[in-house]
């Protein structure tokens, strides 16, 4: 099982392909998702991610701009895509038929 | 290359200190790629913002769960040593109470010591802020009663022009002019001094140029101003330089203006100064006019010792060609600082040492809850050891541990101190010199940073004593079965020291709460309830003959007294206990003297008829004046004090007699009344002597200034605007300064002692839920500890009572022990207070007594909860634990 805030940082790493690393990964959550996540938060769901063998990641050279650090990318695992696809199955098919009553609060 | 925004520093290191090498890598650098993007659209403010809520997220969330040591580079010492703090700080934390009890204590005794010495540092410790303090002396003729007295500018003159040593002299006399007019008028503190006094001292003005020495002239009238005059009378007008201004009805030129950090240690409250202008023709000038101080500053290399030698010596030779100038051939040279400290400095020292107690109670209560702490982690710290650790490294963990606790409470009580050392300060006495230097500063930090240390070590070191491997191995073997025993000598020693201590703050601050009130039952000789005084300037051209400063004077009380609501109004020229130098030797007509300086002084009193009933100043014998009395052409008559009548007749009835006072051309003067006697210099000094004139018929000059009383049916306060209104409908630029109830004044009098009960009353309060804290912490381990104990006893049929009894023995021993000796402390150490104390003796039985069933009632009180747990214990609960 996913987390809410796993499923939403799975799939931003998913959007941002070659260039997922933290910061762009915040800027996809930010403007797609509407939701702003501090940089500790989506460190953490990573983290976990990569625990259970859902994402890898390497790391990138470093910059001047980020102080000399290196950058870490991160990637989905084979794992990962087919756990994401079979949540998200599930939202849809739990969502299904709803949809008369979806607007009206 | 192009400059980036750097993220806060002190984030950064948070970040570096709390994450580890592999978390700083990923996030740091998102979070500082992300900081320069949002510096630059967003602003440094919102940048700013945002890495802060960043850095306290990434804490969270990564902080201190990775004891990664390799991050920190460098001394491996070091290293180990930073992780050795958070690892501290780790374990501190997974006992929160304890920790946050400890500190809490902790940051008490700190602030509490911070914040005294915060105040006795400036004023007592530091040197005066002139070059070469330690040349600067007070040179003052011994009186009759050998106590050191103000000086005559004669002597002053002879001085400074024949010895070498005080050729470098000034002298000071107070001076109240009065500026403004009608509401805006203030009557300011101000000083004459020498043409050389700051020059003397060594500090020149901040604006315009010192006096010179033609200025010193009689009839010259120059002024250099206080900065706080300045700023709140002329606006901090820098153009006031050379400018005159009018003061009680004369003007004078500005010379200069003195900067805001000049202080005046003689005299701090100055705030103007005026030259001498004296010249030793004038009659006021002569060597029996003692009403100035000289202040000296010794010629280099001169010792205070030589200078006094030479004083001697001076003081011979102007005796010996004056004999009946002087009251003896004393003269003394006394150190200027410790001359104007002398009169706090007991007070000062002894509350350092409240403050250092109560201190040692906290360290104690502290050291005994890590230990009740160390005692349960003893398992773990075998552990340690067993698996290879050595004692030292052991040890270091545990300072590390002690350092975080101190660290954390050093901060909370500096900001303790920071928050009520200007509350502590603004309920000082207004005349303790350098006041306005009080605050907490770097050598007060470098205080709590050595004091902070010592605590670490020593609350590390009684578990680290306790530290034996094979003992401690014993202890894992049969687990925590026996917690409680160990330490247990130790701990309950230091609860019989708090105890102790305890005791011996709140014997002090029961000696001075009965101090304070056999201070307050004191008869100062007037009736200070009910009584508002005010003085009342005539100044101005109307008032330049004496027939109109009189009617003025006449008009005002008349007006006064008919306000609905006075009972009555009268004045004086000075107000009682408000400690005036304004003083006239006595001298009897029946009782001649060979040397007329050792006459009796009194204290003038020039007053109208209904002085005596507004201020309620009784007339113990004959009659108080009359309106007969107070015309220029009455017959010559003055009233006495009780002690002065004592001092000029014993034993005899003095009404009738003549006395004379001041020059020896003066009249003789019958005396009709002999009045109680007033504590004129304080409520506690013991009463000065006073004598009486009729306003009318004191010619020798006139006061201007009069202490005005309006004593009131009801609260003065309410009647105030009506009397205002009337004195402002007789002349309305009349000022009418320094409006003060008379409690209040009595309570001034008394300030000291009053902040010094206060300071022990906070101290002793504290020290004394410290001490009962203590008992109970020790108890309810002893108990826990004891618990299977107990059960089988309860099981082998012990009633409740029983139980009960046997902790409250246990607890009993403790509190009669700390009781015990601190009683003796008690007796050993209260004669520092005896200058604090009045009417008491410092081992005054009554309270020591008081005080002692006191704390051994609230000690024993916080027994009671452990005791009562023992009492309620179910056998089978406990036995069912095995």
């Amino acid at each position: 099982m996913l987390g809410d805030l796993e499923q939403l940082v799975l799939l931003a790493v998913m959007r941002t392909g070659d260039d997922a690393y933290g910061v762009r990964i915040a800027e996809e959550i930010a403007t797609h998702g509407g939701r702003d996540l501090t940089f500790a938060t989506i460190h953490k769901a990573l983290e976990r991610l990569e625990e259970k063998g859902f994402v890898r990641s390497r790391l990138g050279d470093p910059t001047p701009v980020r102080g000399g650090r290196a950058k870490r990318y991160f990637e989905i695992t084979a794992v990962g895509r087919k756990t994401l696809r079979a949540e998200l199955a599930i939202i849809r098919n739990m969502a299904r038929g709803l949809s008369l009553g979806w607007d009206t609060p | 290359m192009t400059r980036t925004p750097r993220p806060p520093v002190i984030a950064g290191l948070i970040l570096r200190f709390w994450l580890s090498q592999e978390a700083q890598e990923s996030l740091v650098g998102d979070m500082r790629e992300e900081y320069v993007r949002r510096a630059g659209s967003r602003g440094f403010a919102h940048a700013w913002t945002w890495y802060w809520r960043e850095t306290l997220s990434a804490v969270a969330a990564f902080g201190g769960r990775k004891a990664s040591t390799e991050r920190l580079k460098g001394d491996p010492y070091v290293r180990s040593f930073f992780s050795d703090l958070r690892i501290g700080a780790r374990t501190l934390f997974s006992a929160p109470l304890t920790t946050t009890l400890s500190i809490g204590t902790l940051a008490l005794g700190i602030g509490a010591i911070a914040a005294v010495f915060s105040v006795v540092n400036p004023i007592l410790l530091r040197p005066l802020p002139y070059p070469d303090p330690g040349a600067l002396v007070f040179v003052a003729p011994l009186d009759r009663n050998n106590t050191p007295n103000n000086i005559g500018f004669a002597t002053f003159d002879d001085l400074r022009r024949d010895f070498p040593a005080f050729r470098e002299s000034a002298v000071l006399s107070s001076w109240q002019p009065t500026v403004g007019a009608g509401n805006d008028a203030e009557r300011l503190n101000g000083q004459r001094v020498s043409w050389n006094f700051f020059r003397l001292l060594g500090v020149r003005p901040m604006l315009g140029r010192d006096f010179v020495e033609a200025e010193d002239a009689p009839g010259q009238r120059v002024v250099i101003l206080g900065h706080g005059a300045w700023r709140r009378h002329f606006g901090a007008d820098s153009g006031i330089v050379g400018r005159t201004i009018d003061m009680d009805g004369a003007a004078f030129i500005v010379a200069g203006v003195m900067g805001p950090d000049f202080q005046n240690v003689a005299s701090p409250r100055s705030e103007i100064w005026r030259t001498m202008s004296y010249a030793t023709s004038q009659p006021w000038a002569c060597r029996t006019c003692q009403h100035l101080r000289m202040v000296t500053r010794l010629p280099d290399g001169m010792t205070l010792a030589a200078a006094d030698a030479e004083a001697g010596v001076a003081g011979q030779s102007l005796f010996e060609k004056f004999p009946k100038e002087y009251a003896g051939p004393g003269l003394r040279v006394l150190s200027l600082k410790e001359r104007m400290t002398a009169p706090f400095k007991d007070a000062l020292y002894v509350l350092f040492g409240a403050a250092a107690l109560l201190a040692l109670i906290a360290t104690a209560n502290v050291v005994n809850l890590q230990l009740g702490r160390a005692i349960e982690r003893e398992g773990a710290i075998a552990v340690r050891l067993m698996l290879g650790a050595t004692r030292a490294r052991v040890a270091r963990l545990l300072f590390a541990e002690g350092m975080v606790l101190a660290s954390i409470a050093g901060v909370a009580g500096a900001a303790l101190a920071w928050v009520f050392v200007p509350l502590f300060a603004s309920r000082l006495p207004a005349g303790i010199p350098r006041l306005s230097t009080v605050a907490v500063d770097a050598q007060t930090v470098l205080l709590l940073v050595a004091f902070s240390f010592l605590v670490a070590i020593t609350v590390t070191l009684a578990p680290a004593m306790r530290m034996d491997a094979g003992r401690l191995g014993g202890s894992m073997r049969i687990a925590r079965r026996v917690i409680g025993h160990g330490g247990t000598m130790l701990r309950r020693s230091l609860v019989i020291g708090e105890v102790a201590l305890a005791l011996m703050l709140l014997a002090a601050a029961g000696l001075l709460s009965r101090s304070l009130s056999a201070l307050l039952a004191v008869d100062a000789g007037v009736d200070s309830a009910n009584l508002v005084t005010m003085e009342v300037q005539s100044t101005g051209a109307r008032y330049d003959t004496r027939e109109a400063i009189l009617e003025n004077h006449r008009q005002i009380v008349e007006g006064v007294r008919a306000v609905p609501g006075v009972i009555d109004a009268g004045f004086s020229n000075q107000i009682p206990l408000g400690g005036n130098g304004d003083s006239y030797g006595i001298r009897a007509f029946d009782k001649p003297l060979d040397n007329p300086n050792r006459a009796p002084d009194g204290d003038r009193y020039v007053v109208n008829p209904t002085y005596f009933s507004t201020f309620g100043t009784r007339v113990v014998r004959g009659r108080a004046f009359t309106d007969a009395d107070n015309r220029p052409d009455a017959a010559k008559v003055a009233m006495v004090s009780e002690q002065l009548a004592e001092a000029l007749w014993p034993g005899e009835n003095p009404i009738g007699k003549r006395i004379q006072m001041g020059e020896r051309d003066s009249p003789w003067r019958e005396i009709v009344g002999v009045a109680e006697n007033v504590h004129h210099r304080a409520l506690d000094n013991a009463a000065t002597s006073q004598f009486y004139v009729p306003e009318h018929q004191w010619s020798q000059f006139t006061d201007n200034v009069i202490v005005l009383g309006v004593r009131t049916a009801g609260d003065p306060m309410q009647i105030l605007p009506a009397v205002r209104e009337v004195i402002r409908a007789i002349d309305a630029t009349q000022p009418i300064m320094r409006v003060r109830p008379m409690t209040e004044v009595v309570s001034t009098s008394i300030g000291q002692r009053s902040l010094a009960l206060t300071m022990f009353a906070i101290f002793a309060g504290v020290s004394i839920v410290l001490a009962a804290g203590g008992v109970y912490g020790v108890l309810a381990t002893a108990v826990a500890a004891r618990s299977r104990e107990i059960g089988v006893r309860s099981a082998l049929g012990a009633t409740p009572g029983r139980l009960l009894g046997l902790v409250a023995r246990d607890s009993a021993w403790l509190v009669c022990a700390g009781v015990a000796l601190g009683v003796g402390g008690v007796l050993a150490l209260s004669r520092f207070l005896t200058a604090l104390l009045f009417g008491i003796q410092p081992n005054d039985p009554a309270t020591i007594v008081a005080v002692a069933v006191g704390v051994a009632l609230a000690a024993m009180s916080a027994a009671i909860v452990p005791a009562m747990r023992a009492a309620r214990t179910d056998p089978v609960v406990v036995l069912r634990g095995d």
